[in-house]
């Protein structure tokens, strides 16, 4: 009855229970200060030369494909860390919840993993060199439009049984779009921004964001203060908490303040991006003196930089056509006037 | 003669500002090769002892670090990542559900210019997030020191128990 110890690991149970906190058995130990060092990495190889300037393009497998069609993508899993790994590839489902791309448990499939294929599923990596593996996503002929989401793990784990196994992947993401002609639109809108004081009295402004457009948004961003108590403007801050959002999710996304910050009244700017994709709103706010939130005030698009250019240049242009024109016109009636004459 | 003069320069203007718009997908059967870094996670190392206690008539909650994790990100975008953890139940002489392992994750120490937003996750039967960057800037790594606890039922045999725990970076 003296062996009534309920052990969560076995071997190194008695030397554990000694030690009392001790993180990991002794034999890791090795490792353990070596493995800081380096670890598994992935990168994307190739991406689509019509998305050479999109960011998110080359990072991720983003793309919009027609049923029956057929894509390769290289990646390259590499080795950092100064023992040879063996690395496990597999496909497997993907979602997008409260504003975050998380892969699904161990190989749980959808309809986009069991499209992708990879050419090997065990690598042996030695330590400090690279492998490449290709994936190739197979659209069947029958697919359903919309879009999916996956990733490709490279997955490594500890080479004991027992205990708490630690099993760590890292992961390309996989956004496709299934559906014939051109990809659909990407858009959203900032529909409202708050002013508030977190109990720690820094002010925050929150943002609520809406992806109008059909396909997933990966948003950064800043916000910008302007026009405030003593003509002072602030900032760009940077927005956090801004990640990924599905067609149709809505979400909040906070940017933190410095405490120096007057209450304001604030002309306040924010500027997000995924992709190409850019978009900036503003909204008149100021903040609370004490811990708390004011109500949210209605952002409005800001005119848009690049298009305030433009359209001074197609006015600049308009007005240069319309001077011509009256030299022309008077050179013309001052010409026809002498030959009258 | 003048008109065509006058409709010029906007016809001009409107393909500046069609051209403004963000290129559409098309033709996806060219590729370019990008160079960079890649995004990484430690190896991980094990197995990891959570520690021994005697069997309680109540439920008790048994806690431990896990060991560093390290995400290492070197693609140099402002694109941030996601950690997310999900574990399977305990195997042992008593069942313990993977409903009953809570993950603590601590303030990541970070270098590079990133926000890393650490999230504790309760209940690892699905994938749950617990380290979020945002406002990346180039490269930019993290390393935490995670604390698992798992709720022992009332009543749970002596044995040994056996579970997996996946930390995902993507």
């Amino acid at each position: 009855m003296r062996s009534f110890v309920l052990a969560a690991v076995l071997a190194a149970a008695a030397l554990t229970a000694a030690t009392g906190t001790a993180a990991a058995a002794g034999l890791a130990s090795p490792l353990s200060s070596e493995a800081a060092t380096g670890g598994v990495g992935v990168r994307l190889l190739d991406a689509p030369s019509d998305a050479r300037d999109d960011p998110r393009a080359r990072q991720y497998i983003v793309d919009h494909l027609a049923p029956g069609s057929v894509i390769h993508r290289r990646i390259e899993v590499s080795n950092t860390t100064p023992a040879a790994v063996r690395v496990s590839m597999y496909p497997a489902a993907a979602s997008i919840e409260n504003g975050s791309f998380i892969g699904a448990a161990g190989h749980t499939p959808n309809d986009l993993s069991s499209w992708t294929t990879l050419d090997q599923d065990v690598l042996d990596i030695a330590p400090g060199t690279q492998t490449t593996v290709t994936i190739t996503v197979t659209v069947p002929a029958d697919a359903p439009p919309g879009e999916q989401y996956g990733a490709v793990w490279a997955e490594t784990s500890a080479p004991n049984t027992s205990g708490v196994n630690l099993v760590n992947r890292v992961g390309i993401r996989l956004y496709l779009s299934v559906g014939a002609g051109n990809a659909p639109p990407s858009s959203f809108t900032v529909d409202s921004l708050t002013a508030a004081r977190a109990p720690d009295g820094h002010p925050v402004v929150t943002a609520q964001v809406h992806n109008t457009g059909g396909r997933a948004l990966d948003m950064s961003g800043n916000l910008s203060l302007s026009d405030g108590p003593g003509s002072l403007n602030a900032g760009p801050f940077p927005a956090q908490l801004v990640s990924t959002l599905a067609p149709g999710q809505s979400t909040m996304v906070s940017i933190s303040l410095d405490q120096q910050l007057p209450d304001g009244p604030w002309n306040a700017n924010i500027s997000l991006t995924s992709g190409l994709l850019e978009e900036s709103y503003q909204a008149r706010i100021q903040f609370p003196p004490n811990p708390g939130a004011t109500a949210p005030v209605p952002a409005q698009k800001s005119v848009d930089n690049y298009l305030g250019i433009i359209l001074i240049g197609v006015l600049l242009a308009a007005l240069v056509t319309v001077a011509v024109l009256v030299v022309v016109r008077h050179r013309s009636r001052q010409k026809a006037n002498r030959q009258l004459v | 003669m003048r008109k065509i003069i006058i409709v010029a320069p906007v016809v001009a203007g409107a393909l500046l500002l069609l051209s403004a718009g963000p290129a559409s997908a098309a033709d996806t059967g060219t590729t370019f090769q990008i160079v960079g870094g890649g995004l990484a996670i430690s190896a991980p190392v094990g197995p990891v002892s959570l520690g021994t206690k005697a069997p309680t008539a109540a439920p008790e909650t048994i806690t431990s670090p896990l060991g560093n994790v390290t995400v290492t990100d070197g693609r140099g975008g402002v694109l941030g990542w996601v950690a997310s953890v999900a574990s399977t139940a305990f195997t042992g002489a008593t069942a313990v559900p993977a409903s009953a392992i809570s993950y603590v994750p601590p303030v990541a120490t970070v270098t590079g210019v990133a926000l890393v937003a650490a999230t504790p996750a309760i209940d690892l039967t699905t994938a749950k997030t617990v380290q979020t960057a945002t406002a990346v800037v180039g490269a930019n790594s993290a390393v935490w020191n995670p604390a698992l606890a798992v709720v022992v039922p009332a009543g749970a045999q002596a044995g040994t128990y056996n579970a997996v725990v996946t930390h995902s970076v993507i």
